[in-house]
């Protein structure tokens, strides 16, 4: 199962649609489930949902073969966690998707690092499917430490 | 160290999680937090007062003046002594007025933010007291920005 997960600030009709258009044209053999956020297009060809509660959502990220999200940290990171497969097409600002092109950015960057693959418009994506199938994404190690300590120095510096 | 009262501000979502991946920052001093959304209020409750604010962004103009007020009320009854930050407009509104009633300010900047600084961060850099970025490459673009390593 692809698990389609768009954020919940907005919808992104753009992503659901090309996907709904990729299953018709047969580019797609597994069962997709979606999380369309807000959004106003109607999937016909999958079984889909607004939005889901984070234990359903925790669930089904868990449950699936791969994930096609907005490149939203968030998706990023819960799919990276669980070592998922993961597609991302980033939200851009010029189809009001979203108030600027960081998306783009941020898929770009986990692209370099080998952590995701990217379709950056909907030509991309039927390409991107097909390689989502044996995508084995790098793990990332964060140094979260160093975050911590510089900032419990600075605040050990400061109460005196 | 004696304890200080940390003001902790980041909208729902991918900035709050990565604010709470630094509890160890805040163990031992009195957490007061802000948030955007109803959904995680009962989460912040377990780590300190809780107040949430609403959702704003650049686009929304009213929106964000009300959002502003609202911060102003909680900076001047709170009058924390330090302001932590990952974003985003609420998180720099938070900062701005935390700075002007003398507290200190600590940003660190979005991991989704790859290339260049948030806006948010852009506009706090000249108030901050240690301001972060999370790709070494963004923070050598700016003046007064470091890298110290990544919460995602």
């Amino acid at each position: 199962m692809i698990f389609l997960a768009v954020g919940t600030q907005f919808g992104f009709d753009r992503l659901v649609r090309a996907m709904d258009e990729a299953i018709d044209a047969g580019l797609i053999a597994e069962a997709v489930f979606a999380q369309i956020g807000p959004g106003e297009y109607r999937p016909q060809k999958m079984e889909y949902v607004h939005s889901l509660d984070k234990e359903t959502f925790d669930k089904t990220l868990a449950a699936c073969d791969a994930v096609i999200s907005h490149a939203g940290m968030g998706n990023i990171a819960m799919a990276l966690n669980l070592n998922k497969p993961l597609l991302v097409m980033p939200r851009q600002k010029k189809y009001g998707e979203v108030v600027n092109d960081h998306q783009v950015d941020t898929a770009r960057k986990f692209e370099e690092l080998g952590h995701v693959l990217v379709a950056y418009d909907t030509e991309e994506l039927p390409e991107k499917i097909k390689q989502l199938k044996t995508f084995a994404p790098k793990t990332r190690v964060p140094n979260r430490q160093g975050v911590i300590d510089r900032i419990t120095t600075f605040l050990a510096q400061n109460t005196c | 160290m004696k304890s200080l009262k940390i003001c902790l501000v980041a909208s729902a979502g991918g900035h709050l999680s990565q604010l709470l991946s630094l509890v160890p920052v805040w163990e031992g001093h009195q957490v007061v937090c802000v948030s955007t959304g109803l959904m995680v209020q009962e989460k912040l409750q377990a780590i300190g007062t809780t107040y949430i604010v609403g959702e704003c962004n650049r686009q929304q103009p009213v929106k964000t003046l009300g959002v502003m007020v609202k911060c102003l009320k909680i900076v001047w009854n709170e009058r924390p002594s330090v302001v932590l930050s990952t974003g985003a407009a609420a998180g720099f509104l938070v900062c701005f007025w935390g700075k002007l009633f003398g507290a200190k300010v600590i940003w660190v900047d979005s991991i989704a933010n790859a290339e260049k600084l948030s806006m948010s961060g852009r506009m706090i850099r000249p108030f901050a007291d240690v301001i972060l970025s999370q790709w070494p490459d963004v923070a050598a673009k700016y003046p007064k920005v470091e890298y110290a390593g990544e919460l995602i």
